[in-house]
């Protein structure tokens, strides 16, 4: 094949050039000269590999731009600290925000990043940037970082769904919906939002169960017939995803947050961040690759300090209840962990107390499947 | 790898000793450098017998054909591209086989089974020729054409379009309109009253966008003439020298004087006779101004300089529009306008020299190739299941086609044929290759595509599939003008296609649509209540009723394995026969087979 | 000479300084007689009145921003409270700590009640602790507030205020929730509702409510009437575009304390953000300020007078600053308005004439 063919073709241009996850190649730059732990993870953690060990993938997001100042690097004594003290936590010598006491408790268990630099690629919320790991562009639907870890890391027969994304709550709206990416629709999102199931769940009631599944053998028994006359692969993988659907429906349970144990449930307690952190285990859990947690209005202009505050409340005790259970129940060896948003939020304070929007600097953190546990990553200065 | 045989070449006349090939191709050729005048005369030349298809239904007919010379020509530069020798093509398709295709590929839906039976029943030799004609002189191949074309301008969910563009998108199909001309239209969007502004809107749409430069420059390019230079942008390609960030602002360069004004409460678009393309590359601070540039190099006559304009009547507009800012069209010198910018404007701005204009003059042009190839190349992936050039918008010179000459003859005859879409069409559709199979050949892997052995399984597109469904759950029934069909039945046909959209160019299933088959309330009401479940149930024998639904789906007879599965799955349900019809249908319609063109 | 009237139309701006640090709170202390403001770098600083000269930082500052000040004229102190979880008692002419406390959850705001036995302090953990004023110590701590909003927020009280004769101490929240108890029992004896002021307006991308998360806002300012017959709550109300800033516009309701019934309901017109402080002036006219603005944008203030019998024409001057706090002068003829000029690091301050009506002179 001429290796030209393709090569100006940007839809192909995005996808051979980055490994799996790409050192956060999702067009971050990153202080490099620490990365040693995560270049290591990089280059042996190639799908094939990673498919054989059954990865899965958390990402939570803090949809409208969480402040780093408020939350992983804090700055106290700064002017434009704010009004937050730092706290030392499980990492000798790395301090967290005062904010997230409990998350300071558990800090090693993630590598916080906090030179994520995204400002070529989306400085406001229109921007999938931080979704797709470039720039947007009109023509193209570039895929998300989950759906190209739904491509690269689950297998194609799962029972479940094999890429779940839990909105919140609404979507924010601000940020454009991420449309069907040229991947295609197979490793688009099952979205399930404000904790609803989706849509077309339950079996109508005029078709009996028994109904519904010799009609769902009629079908198969069809397809398979003209498949094997015609040797189709996208007739196969048509046919195999209808019969998907009962697969999907039988883990209705499994999607609704109301049926997790009761016991979890009042651990989680009842924020929304916290139950859909409490869901994502439950999916990883059951063997969903990859699930994408989208929080929202982290988007302080205004009053910052009180928005911050009470949205990092309920982010510390959904993360570390989630992180707890993944080590409990053995799932951080092959479960990665991301907490991130779109950017920061400026060091400057606006006299109505608003921290905008900040993709020069700012912190994501990550955990799982062999990151490097209480490791640093920021500019030297 | 192995040596490609070209039909000129001396390779290929030893091995493949056959003077009709020669002729054809030569012939062809000749048609389209002499025009119409002598087809007549030539084509009585090339009567010949021997179709290599010489299964049930050849269509023999189209040797005698004189708008059909291209036809054999497909075929002989196909098969002059074999391997060897002992390739061996599929037969061609059995006449079920093919009036399902040929229906869904000229006018976008399934054959119902009255038109089946006659076709079937049918003895006239000719009688593919006769049905691709009556199909494309038809009411409905502009209404399917058009279809392709919205989908393949506007964007795969656009369907259904606004009115006025649907309106003169078919009514210029059915009239024959050349390309050139159509695209013409498009790009020079002059103001129109209402009813008659639906060229307009492709460059409406494009301008509306986030980022409208980059929106209409990228498509424009990649559309109407085959290339995405979207990388050039920023920086060189590669491997392609000649695609460099000038290419791609040359090109842009045509459109950034383009706006969109509101007039009457309808988006307009108006042009600026001034105003700079200006970018900066990877790696680099500079600013640089683009210059108009068609991607192969050429340049538009320029624009003269600025006429010098007194200092007292610049101040005096700009005293006039304080509010205006430095680059407002407002303050832009009236006497480079035929109609120039005004605050409250009944028409809209048209500079006296358009960069628009420019473009099109250039571009729309025998000989500029991208622009006869990239629709070619499209249309012949809408019948054949790929591009002769794949991907479709990379025609460029690293990339070479699969049949350089194929798609050079059939670029060079549709331009020397007043861009005519139809013929294009009727001779890819009366080929040979076109016609074959797409039953598996026996033994081992398929061959590879490129190879046109066999015909190719391509899926339904998402418009197709939405008024596939519809006819077979009976909601059309042959009573009804195909236009007043798909009107009543708008809101369906939009709800189908948004959920069979897959996102992509690439076929892609996803477990949302598969619940949707499986669950959704109003897909099952199309099934309960489309009217063909009452015509099943209208059958006391059961093998006729399993006939009617399969006749009816799947454009086909059962076998008797499927008539058994069938009549067991009805015995078992002799409490609940309606229920049971549904679920037949049902499977029948959430069956592979029916996804696909085959 | 001090003014017993002033005319709101009349008003007009005397001096602007501006200072290193932006100001959280301010008073005009009468022991010292200087305006005294508690800054976002946690440090006191004390000017001249009236000719706002001469800024004096304090010996000693608290660790983070000085959300609260209030003046102890009877013991001749003043007392702080940071958000470094301390309440610090100072001598004002000396400029020197002389006790603190520490508190269990963040203090948001403080009060003292006018006979002085009584220092209110609020806090994000929602309780309203009082303190004996001289000592510190804790007399009693009363919850009662709703712990979350209606999004699932944990709530905050975010003011307090003493009524004249110091029989209740109203306490208002996160959710709008004003409770108005007796401060010799805690027994709550009105449950208010400012929800007017709690903003979870969100729409969605066609521009429609769609019950989004978000939220902002709370009952950010309490006073009571100088005959203790009504209680003035303040906030930003009308929040129509959610913007993420806080770009409503300022509020006032009324409550007749009497049946604990609202009297009457003012949103300014234009003026955006929280209506955060107010001072009643001898005349009976409120004066009150605050601030907010566009995202993105620096920030903008407001100072405006309100006449409770004419509550629906509220007196407005759009500032350039975004006030914090509001004192007014020993001789009543002054306010000073203390807050940040776009940035929260550029301190600003400001007083403004209350001239006499032209009939009293």
């Amino acid at each position: 094949m001429n290796p030209a063919k393709s090569l100006c073709n940007p839809r192909i241009h995005s996808m051979y050039r980055r490994h799996f996850m790409g050192t956060l190649g999702w067009g971050m730059s990153a202080a490099v000269a620490n990365f040693n732990s995560l270049t290591g993870l990089c280059s042996d953690l190639r799908a094939d590999n990673v498919r054989k060990d059954d990865k899965r993938v958390i990402i939570l997001y803090l949809g409208g731009g969480a402040s780093q100042m408020e939350t992983w690097d804090p700055k106290p004594g700064q002017p434009t600290g704010g009004p937050y003290g730092a706290i030392p936590t499980s990492v000798p010598g790395l301090h967290i925000s005062e904010l997230l006491p409990r998350m300071a408790q558990r800090m090693h268990h993630l590598a916080v990043v906090r030179s994520v630099d995204n400002s070529g690629i989306s400085s406001d919320h229109h921007g999938t940037g931080i979704h797709i790991g470039r720039k947007n562009e009109a023509a193209v639907q570039f895929p998300t970082l989950a759906e190209i870890c739904t491509k690269e890391l689950v297998l194609a027969d799962t029972q479940v769904p094999p890429h779940v994304e839990l909105q919140v709550w609404d979507t924010f709206r601000f940020e454009t919906k991420h449309g069907m990416s040229f991947l295609g629709s197979q490793y688009a999102p099952l979205v399930l939002t404000g904790g609803k199931r989706p849509p077309d769940m339950d079996r109508l009631p005029a078709v009996s169960e028994m109904d519904h599944a010799d009609r769902e053998a009629l079908r198969d028994y069809l397809s398979r017939r003209f498949e094997q006359s015609r040797g189709a692969n996208e007739a196969e993988s048509y046919s195999r995803t209808n019969g998907r659907a009962r697969g999907v429906m039988a883990c209705d349970e499994l999607l609704d947050v109301d049926r997790c144990d009761a016991a979890d449930l009042a651990r989680y307690g009842p924020t929304p961040v916290a139950r859909h952190c409490l869901l994502a285990r439950r999916l990883v859990e059951a063997g969903v690759g990859v699930v994408k947690i989208r929080d929202t209005w982290w988007d302080t202009h205004g009053d910052n300090f009180e928005g911050q505050r009470v949205k990092c409340a309920n982010l510390d005790h959904a993360l570390s209840h989630l992180i707890d259970d993944l080590v409990d129940r053995g799932l951080m060896s092959h479960t990665l962990l991301v907490v991130l948003s779109e950017f920061g939020r400026t060091p400057d304070i606006s006299a109505s107390l608003g921290r905008n929007h900040w993709p020069k600097a700012w912190s994501v953190v990550m955990g799982g499947c062999g990151i490097q546990g209480g490791d640093l990553w920021q500019d030297e200065c | 790898m192995t040596t490609r045989h070209r039909p000129n070449s001396l390779v290929f006349l030893a091995t493949r000793s056959s003077i009709r090939a020669v002729v054809l191709c030569w012939s062809a050729i000749l048609v389209s450098l002499l025009g119409s005048a002598c087809r007549g005369e030539t084509s009585t030349n090339l009567v010949v017998s021997d179709s290599p298809s010489a299964a049930s239904g050849t269509p023999d007919s189209v040797l005698a054909d004189a708008d059909a010379t291209l036809a054999p020509m497909i075929d002989q530069w196909i098969s002059a591209a074999w391997p060897d020798t002992t390739a061996t093509p599929a037969p061609a398709a059995n006449d079920a086989e093919f009036v399902r295709r040929l229906y869904l590929d000229l006018v976008g839906r399934l054959p119902l089974p009255a038109e089946q039976k006659s076709f079937l029943s049918d003895q006239a030799p000719l009688k593919r020729r006769e049905l691709v004609d009556r199909l494309l002189n038809g009411e409905e191949y502009p209404i399917h054409f058009a279809n392709q074309l919205t989908t393949h301008l506007l964007g795969r969910t656009a369907l259904p379009a606004p009115k006025e563009w649907t309106d003169w998108l078919r009514q210029s199909l059915t009239h024959g309109k050349g390309w050139h001309t159509i695209v013409r239209e498009i790009l020079s969007a002059p103001p129109t009253p209402k009813d008659e502004s639906g060229p307009a809107e492709f460059l409406v749409r494009k301008l509306s966008s986030n980022d409208p430069l980059d929106g209409v420059t990228r498509d424009v390019t990649r559309l109407f003439f085959g290339v995405d230079m979207q990388c050039a942008r920023c920086h060189t390609h590669p491997e392609i020298p000649e695609w460099e960030p000038e290419s791609y602002w040359g090109m842009a360069a045509f459109f950034n004087r383009s706006y969109l004004v509101e007039i009457d409460g309808r988006k307009v678009v108006a042009e600026r006779a001034r105003g700079e393309a200006v970018y900066t590359p990877a790696k680099s601070t500079d600013k640089i101004t683009a210059e108009p540039r068609f991607m192969t190099g050429v340049v538009p006559p320029p624009q003269e300089a600025p006429p010098t304009e007194a200092e007292e009547r610049i101040n005096a507009r700009k005293a006039l529009y304080p509010e205006a800012k430095l680059d407002d069209p407002l303050l832009d010198n009236p006497d480079e306008y035929a109609v120039p910018p005004t605050e409250k404007p009944t028409a809209p701005s048209r500079p006296l020299y358009s960069r628009r204009a420019a473009l099109i003059d250039m571009a729309i042009d025998a000989n500029n190739p991208y622009f006869s190839r990239a629709i070619v190349n499209r249309a012949w992936a809408w019948l054949m299941g790929q591009g002769l050039v794949e991907p479709l918008d990379q025609l460029h010179s690293a990339n070479s086609p699969t049949h350089p000459e194929l798609l050079d003859a059939l670029s060079e005859d549709f331009a020397a044929h007043n861009y005519d879409l139809r013929r294009l069409v009727r001779n890819i559709a009366l080929s040979d290759t076109y016609q074959r199979s797409s039953v598996r050949l026996a033994g081992g892997e398929p061959p590879p595509r490129d190879l046109y052995l066999q015909a190719q399984v391509r899926p339904l597109s998402e418009y197709q599939m939405a008024v596939a469904t519809l006819g077979a759950a009976g909601l059309m029934d042959g009573s009804q003008a195909r236009a007043d069909f798909e009107k009543a039945n708008t809101d369906r046909i939009k709800e189908l296609v948004l959920r069979f959209d897959t996102g992509s160019d690439q076929f892609a299933p996803s477990l949302a649509l598969s619940l949707y088959l499986a669950n959704n309330e109003s897909f099952a009401k199309i099934i309960a209540e489309g009217g063909l479940v009452k015509r099943l149930l209208d059958n006391n024998d059961n093998e006729e009723l399993i006939r009617t639904a399969f006749a009816s789906v799947l454009s086909r007879a059962p076998d008797a394995d499927e008539v058994a599965a069938l009549r067991y799955y009805l015995a078992a349900r002799s409490d609940r026969r309606e229920q049971a019809c549904q679920q037949i249908v049902w499977s029948l319609l959430t069956s592979s087979e029916f996804r696909f063109n085959h | 000479m001090n003014a017993t009237s002033f005319d709101p139309a009349k008003m007009r701006s005397l001096l602007t300084v501006s200072h290193t640090s932006g100001l959280f709170s301010g008073i005009f202390d009468p022991t010292s007689q200087r305006f005294i403001g508690g800054c976002i770098d946690g440090s006191l600083v004390a000017w001249n009145y009236p000719a706002l000269d001469s800024p004096t930082p304090f010996g000693w500052r608290h660790r983070s921003y000085v959300y609260a000040l209030a003046a102890l004229p009877q013991h001749r102190e003043i007392v702080s409270a940071g958000l470094d979880r301390r309440l610090v008692w100072w001598d004002p002419v000396a400029a020197t700590p002389l006790r603190e406390v520490m508190t269990s959850a963040r203090p948001l705001n403080l009060a003292v009640s006018p006979d002085e036995q009584r220092l209110a302090v609020v806090d994000d953990d929602r309780w309203l602790h009082l303190y004996d004023t001289l000592t510190g110590k804790l007399l009693a701590s009363y919850d009662g507030h709703p712990m979350m909003t209606a999004k699932l927020k944990l709530s905050s009280i975010y003011s307090v205020a003493f009524s004249p004769d110091s029989q209740l101490v109203a306490t208002g929240d996160r959710t709008g929730t004003v409770l108005v108890r007796e401060v010799a029992t805690g027994k709550i004896i009105h449950t208010l509702d400012a929800k007017q002021f709690y903003n979870d307006y969100a729409i969605d991308a066609e521009g429609k409510p769609n019950g989004g998360e978000h939220e902002l806002g709370g009952a950010r300012l309490l006073i009571f009437s100088p005959d203790g017959k009504t209680l003035v709550v303040g906030g930003m109300a009308d929040y129509e575009y959610n913007s993420a800033a806080t770009d409503g516009r300022m509020g006032f309701i009324g409550f007749e304390l009497e049946k604990g019934e609202a009297i009457f309901k003012t949103v300014l017109p234009k003026d955006k953000g929280y209506l955060q402080t107010a001072v009643f002036h001898p005349n009976g006219l409120l004066l009150a300020a605050g601030g907010g603005g566009t995202a993105g944008a620096s920030g903008v203030g407001t100072l405006c007078v309100l006449d409770l019998a004419k509550s629906d024409q509220p007196t407005a001057y759009p500032l350039e600053a975004t006030i914090r706090a509001i004192a007014l002068s020993a001789t009543h003829d002054q306010v000073i308005l203390f807050g940040m000029l776009k940035t929260a690091v550029a301190g600003h301050v400001e007083t403004w004439e209350l001239p006499a009506p032209a009939d009293s002179t």
